[in-house]
């Protein structure tokens, strides 16, 4: 092996250490991704919207016209409610979001997901869900009386009763004065069992 | 007005050169690393799957973070297959990316290649989308980085109804399902990957799969050298409930985090879709049109004898045997499949009848370009000609031309018939020395392993025993290596110096007929 073999097989090896050594950090680069001490809330829950129904009940002519399988005194149109997000810090409004059940027809259980930026320290957050459809619902009064209907009509309106007392109220407020740490994230949930907004915090 | 990517190739080639260069001439052309950049890749995806089903035996979805923290914990094992796996990870998105930007260089991402192109860039896709399950298998600050802004890109789409990003939210606690789904994409995602693979390289006949047993060993040493040294620690474990102020970023991973998490989700995913589009459509931009696209080969079904010769050399398995209608002088003749062919010309040179071929670069165009050449004067009697690629002399013809050499160029070193060096050496050539491209970095993937066997190993379309075997030479020397070249030069000159003059004759008669295969069989 001639000299400047040897030097260019020790600067191929030199070379190989300082290509793994940069493969290396850049595999394990610290990066910001936090700059400043701003902390963060959360606001993420699932709840069901209100079914906002006319009911009327059908007449003998419109029942006969029906198959019999079909054939339902008590008969209910309607849409699921729309409702506004307003959070508030300190009086001044930081988001407003409007939502809106899910799945095509927005007849699912609506979701919400949003993340804002916050000072921290001591702020008084009001977060407030309001049913933006001012239409009151208006559940059926005549109870279904038809032969082979009877059942169904009875099935329908007990799922009608577990589904309202699933339904996220018309108006739910949540006032929280809190004192929060840089970068620190409190999550706003709405708890399905009190029918309340609540603020969860693990530090 | 068509786009053109011709000119980002060129400036792809000059950096892909100069890189080369410096390679070469630190490792030498064999060794060369980036010479082999697929070949690495398919290797580290070897470590991974090896340490990988390790390392799947301690990690329990219940627990992700924990049980990471145990193997980490394990200095004897754990720790350091952990930190291979991890490398490793890194070292492929390096090969993939060297590999790609080499393809693109060297033009060959268009036509016939399209296939490989664009499986390349969907394997790419996966060999991402499997490193990120991956980081978020440990559950720690980055992987719950990643889980969250991927969550939050992804809930840019309006597919589904709840977001994504709700499982990440805090409000309940992820459970085994999250973690056994994740486990279930990284291991299914490099199945997927072998299917995609095998189209990958289907349109290649001999695949090079690995590198040379000493690049794969000094790579697998140097992966544990790292993990042994720069031990993989434990970073702070995903809490939604506070927000990092730094983390340890995996950059070939996580070089899209800090673009991404300052724009709206739906910009930071339209840009990614739109890189991703553009590496997918690179092969309408590269492609060659009119006069510029090489015609495919042509099989002359008059004087192909069927021997199959062609069809086996051919590095792209675009030539088929097809039975002779109606029966004639052979029982299966030759046929190009022009969608496949990429003019490389090999079968040029594996054709000892001289019957197939690029238009007008068939061993017949061959012998009638070089007997030109020989009657135009312009090889001095007794002088060493040197047979090389067009391409290669770029980097080094005028430094050999200074040493006395007649250079020959040509598309292909292995598309050159061994007629045509017989009838330099009887012509009156002093020698022919034939300087292919190293054997890793043939654009045309077989030429120089072709040209030996042809020279030394008697294979199909063999140089005649009666040519002087001490008045040819074979050696390699990569475009960017002009010292190889010259030192081969100067070794095969010296060589010739130390013979008697060459007898020259005045006419040279070549053969250019072979019995048919099935005279032969019938005999």
């Amino acid at each position: 092996m001639t000299p400047r073999i040897a030097v260019r097989r020790i600067m191929g090896i030199v070379v190989a250490l300082i290509v793994t050594a940069v493969m290396t950090l850049a595999s394990r680069l610290m990066l910001r991704v936090n700059d400043s001490d701003e902390a963060m809330v959360r606001l993420a829950w699932t709840a069901r919207p209100e079914r906002i129904e006319h009911c009327r009940t059908l007449g003998d002519d419109e029942l006969a016209a029906l198959p019999a399988h079909m054939r339902q005194q008590v008969v209910c149109e309607g849409v699921t409610a729309r409702y506004r997000v307003d959070v508030l810090r300190n009086g001044h409004v930081l988001a407003t979001d409007h939502l809106r059940g899910g799945g095509l027809r927005n007849d699912r259980q609506l979701y919400h997901h949003r993340e804002l930026r916050v000072p921290s320290g001591t702020s008084t957050f009001e977060i407030r869900v309001t049913r933006s459809d001012s239409a009151t619902a208006a559940p059926g009064q005549v109870a279904d009386s038809g032969a082979t209907a009877g059942e169904l009509a009875s099935r329908d309106e007990v799922g009608r009763s577990r589904r309202q007392a699933d339904e996220i109220p018309p108006a739910i407020v949540l006032t929280e004065t809190v004192t929060l740490a840089p970068r620190e994230v409190m999550l706003v949930t709405y708890d399905r069992t009190t029918h309340r907004l609540r603020a969860v915090r693990k530090d | 007005m068509a786009i053109s990517a011709r000119p980002a190739e060129r400036l792809a080639l000059r950096a892909l050169n100069v890189a080369d260069g410096a390679a070469a001439r630190l490792y030498g052309s064999r060794w060369n690393p980036l010479h082999q950049s697929g070949a690495i890749a398919v290797a580290l995806l070897g470590v991974l799957i090896v340490t990988g089903l390790w390392l799947l035996l301690f990690y329990r979805v219940g627990a992700p973070y924990d049980s990471v923290a145990r193997i980490t914990a394990d200095p004897w094992v754990g720790r350091w297959t952990r930190g291979v796996h991890r490398f490793a990870s890194d070292w492929v998105i390096v090969a993939v990316a060297v590999h790609g930007l080499r393809m693109f260089a060297q033009a060959r991402s268009w036509g016939p290649r399209v296939i490989a192109w664009v499986s390349g860039v969907f394997l790419v896709a996966l060999l991402y989308l499997c490193g990120l399950t991956g980081y978020v298998m440990v559950w720690d600050a980055f992987g719950y980085q990643v889980a969250h802004e991927g969550a939050r890109l992804l809930d840019s789409l309006p597919i589904l109804s709840e977001p994504i990003s709700r499982a990440f939210a805090g409000d309940e606690s992820l459970l085994g399902p999250f973690f056994f789904l994740n486990l279930f994409a990284h291991i299914a995602i490099p199945l997927g990957m072998g299917l995609l693979f095998w189209l990958h390289v289907s349109r290649l006949a001999r695949p090079t799969m690995f590198p040379p047993r000493r690049v794969t060993i000094v790579i697998v040493g140097l992966l544990v050298g790292a993990a042994v040294l720069w031990p993989l620690g434990m970073q702070p474990e995903a809490n939604p409930f506070r927000l990092p102020a730094s983390v340890e970023t995996d950059i070939f991973y996580g070089f899209w985090l800090p673009l991404t998490t300052r724009l709206p989700a739906g910009v930071a995913l339209t840009l990614l879709a739109a890189s991703g589009a553009a590496l997918t459509l690179v092969p309408m931009l590269t492609r060659r049109r009119g006069t510029a696209v090489p015609p495919p080969s042509v099989v002359d079904e008059s004087v192909c004898t069927g021997c199959t010769q062609c069809a086996i050399d051919c590095p792209f398995d675009a030539i088929t045997m097809i039975p002779r209608e109606p029966a004639g002088r052979s029982l299966e003749m030759a046929r190009v499949d022009p969608d496949r062919c990429v003019s490389c010309g090999i079968c040029a040179g594996s054709c000892a009848p001289m019957a197939v071929g690029p238009a007008g670069r068939t061993g017949r165009d061959q012998l009638a370009e070089i007997r030109a050449f020989l009657a135009e004067g312009q090889v001095p009697r007794g002088a060493p000609v040197v047979v090389c690629c067009a391409r290669s002399a770029r980097g080094w013809g005028a430094q050999l031309e200074a040493r006395g050499a007649t250079l020959h160029p040509v598309d292909c070193a292995g598309s050159v018939h061994t007629s045509v060096i017989e009838f330099l050496v009887r012509g009156g050539a002093g020698g022919v020395l034939v300087l292919t491209c190293p054997p890793r970095d043939c654009w045309n993937r077989e030429g120089p392993t072709w040209v030996v066997e042809r020279m030394y190993h008697d294979r199909e379309a063999e140089l005649k025993p009666r040519v002087d075997r001490r008045r040819v030479g074979v050696a390699d020397a990569g475009a960017t290596d002009p010292a190889a070249a010259i030192a081969a030069f100067e070794q095969f000159a010296a060589r010739l110096a130390a013979l008697d003059d060459a007898p020259v004759e005045v006419v040279v008669e070549i053969e250019m007929e072979c019995e048919p295969v099935p005279a032969q069989e019938d005999a």
